[in-house]
């Protein structure tokens, strides 16, 4: 296919774009080193990063998730901060940090977040649920404007991505996370132990993984330029094309996200009609195509297809979704048998 | 009926030889000898005790069939049981009368001789006759009593109306069995109604994409023919098939998989038209006539299989 295959010469302005894919793949490959057996997850990471778009992980206790950030952090490069969610965490404790100097006089110095200053490329938010919603809505306005104001004048951080977790085990002691900031994170991805048997024995057995420092520090670091980073991913929007057809697609996708009864869709023990509350926002939708779109770029197209959306879909849209509160419990059930049964039931092409 | 026990009439017949075949007694066993009419039967039963050894010659019975003009054998049953030293030959004579009389009157069946064969020789027994009276069943002059041949004649007997519903409540119930037993056959073979014939989702796409063409060949008929295509796969697999999803679609339904490097360049062509806004290059790389051959061959593979 002709479509397919113009590799060589793909060049936006000055970004030369299949250098970048094969930069992507070493990024890939690196961070596999660390962190074995979740080669999607790498590859919605990836994803994620070169949409620009913020990332939750969720999943277990130990199964890595920490690792993975920290390693992917490492292969950006960049100036690299985190803080750890607790419940006396206020916003304060990110922007500044008050101490007595040795002099004995009072000090004020910038806090996790304005340390490194405009080339701050990962901000790493642990355990975020343990936080308040206090320190929530900061991070609103750091993820959707990529500044915050202090000491009475805005920082910028153009370069920023934010990583956070949260382990989905305890819910005493924490705050979930409000909608309007859900919604601001590109992608939620779900992280699960590796079913496969050989790669749970290399993790038991395998010394190179008890330790995490030397596992990280053994990735190469800054495979991908941080401060390039903006650029690729514009280059990527401007180049894949989408077509009517999936314009079209992703449209009727939405459409019955948000009426799944009308689509048609039926989920046992579900009413489809009562289903959907609100969700699937417009933001969420152009995430939906942006991550789509270096999914497309990432597997050597120039044009986004309906597989595309459909392998980062559930990352991209479930979270935005809301149930009515009697399926809320039932949430990861529900949401995953939901975005099946749209893709079995929205005509393609 | 009246059963004569007529006594025995002897015969001692003039013997020549002491082992000559011997007959020691006669019986009859005679109907009542009144009140017979044109047509009525009578049944005479005889019996001869003989020596033990002796038979009766079957060519010297009475002969079945007209005896004379007036009467009818109608049948004749021999038996004999061994007793003792003698042995009893028992005769059944069934007669027929056919005298018509005018006032009553007696007639006669006339005697008739056996002969019965010993070891060494052959010895005669005598049917007694019998005399029997018989009478007219109408009046000789019926007008003289006011009567006509209109009233005179008896009405016929209406005939016996034979009843047919046995055979056909058989008739109808067989054929309710085998109504039932064609149904559970049906059933079981998944004939109609039992099973609709799974859909031929190929089938259609080929009719369809026939009409496309047959009404214009341009681009949108083209995008239609495999719009008509994709909806076959869709429903064949039951979910919307995406280029990716062909391995897994042509391993769950083996029949296709010959076609696997058609469907490939099909999804291919699509994904150039539908994706990648390239029609010319789908048309090239996968002309209609070849989209047409492809749902053919899917459609042929599908009525195959199912």
């Amino acid at each position: 296919m002709p479509h397919d295959n113009r590799e060589a010469g793909q060049k936006t302005g000055s970004i030369d774009l299949s250098a970048w894919r094969s930069r992507a793949a070493k990024f890939e490959t690196e961070i596999a080193k660390a962190v074995i057996g979740q080669e999607r997850v790498i590859r919605l990471l990836t994803i994620a990063l070169f949409a620009r778009g913020h990332v939750l992980l969720e999943g277990d206790v130990g199964v890595g998730k920490t690792t993975l950030l920290r390693a992917a952090a490492r292969a950006v490069g960049g100036a690299y901060e985190r803080i750890e969610g607790t419940i006396d965490l206020m916003p304060g404790d990110l922007v500044y940090h008050t101490y007595l100097a040795e002099d004995g006089r009072p000090r004020v110095d910038e806090g996790p977040v304005l340390r490194a200053g405009e080339d701050l490329a990962i901000f790493f938010f642990n355990e975020i649920n343990r936080a308040r919603p206090q320190v929530h809505s900061l991070l609103l306005r750091l993820m959707a404007e990529r500044s915050v104001t202090a000491f009475n004048r805005e920082f910028r951080f153009p370069h920023l991505v934010v990583f956070a977790d949260r382990n989905r085990v305890e819910r005493e002691e924490t705050f979930e996370l409000p909608a309007a900031a859900r919604d601001r994170f590109l992608m939620e991805i779900s992280i699960d132990t590796p079913a496969d048997a050989d790669t749970r024995r290399q993790l038991a057995f395998n010394t190179r993984f008890h330790d995490g420092d030397s596992l990280i520090a053994s990735i190469e670091e800054g495979i991908l330029a941080y401060d390039k980073l903006n650029d690729v991913g514009r280059a990527i929007q401007t180049e894949i094309k989408t077509s009517d057809t999936l314009e079209r697609y992703v449209v009727n996708l939405w459409q019955a996200v948000r009426n799944p009864a009308e689509a048609g869709i039926e989920i046992p023990g579900v009413d489809t009609a009562r289903l959907v509350a609100a969700g699937a926002s417009p933001r969420g939708l152009s995430y939906l195509v942006r991550a789509a779109r270096v999914a497309a770029w990432l597997d050597g197209r120039t044009m986004a297809v309906p597989e595309d959306i459909r392998s980062v879909f559930f990352e991209t849209m479930a979270h935005r979704i809301f149930f009515e509160p009697v399926y809320e419990l039932r949430r990861d059930r529900i949401a995953r048998e939901l975005v099946d049964a749209l893709f079995e039931t929205v005509p393609v092409p | 009926m009246l059963r004569a026990a007529v006594a025995a009439v002897s015969f001692l017949v003039a013997a020549t030889q002491a082992a000559k075949a011997e007959v020691r007694a006669v019986h009859t066993v005679e109907p009542r000898a009144f009140g017979y009419f044109l047509g009525d039967t009578l049944e005479r039963t005889i019996e001869i005790e003989t020596g033990a050894e002796d038979e009766i010659v079957a060519a010297s019975l009475p002969r079945t069939g007209a005896s004379n003009y007036w009467l009818e054998l109608r049948s004749l049953d021999l038996s004999s049981t061994r007793e003792g030293d003698a042995r009893i030959h028992r005769l059944r004579l069934t007669y027929q009368t056919f005298y018509a009389p005018i006032d009553p009157k007696k007639v006669t069946i006339p005697a008739s001789e056996i002969t019965i064969r010993g070891p060494a020789g052959s010895e005669t027994a005598t049917l007694p006759p019998f005399t029997l009276l018989t009478s007219p069943i109408r009046e000789i002059f019926p007008e003289k009593s006011g009567e006509t041949a209109e009233t005179f004649l008896r009405p016929d007997a209406t005939p016996g109306l034979r009843r047919s519903g046995n055979l056909r409540s058989a008739a109808l119930a067989l054929a309710a069995l085998s109504g039932a037993l064609l149904l559970l056959l049906a059933r079981d073979m998944a004939w109609w109604p039992f099973s609709r014939r799974p859909a031929r989702p190929f089938s259609r796409a080929a009719r369809e994409i026939g009409h496309a063409f047959a009404k214009e060949s341009n681009g949108a008929a083209y995008k239609s023919a495999l719009l008509a295509l994709h909806r076959a796969f869709d429903s064949t697999a039951g979910q919307r098939l995406l280029a990716s999803d062909v391995e897994t679609f042509l391993a769950a339904h083996p029949e296709h998989n010959r076609n696997h490097a058609e469907v490939a360049r099909f999804f291919a062509a699509s994904r150039a038209v539908f994706f990648g806004e390239a029609q010319r290059e789908g048309e090239i790389e996968f002309p209609p006539a070849d989209l047409k051959g492809l749902a053919a061959t899917l459609a042929r593979q599908e009525r195959a299989a199912r």
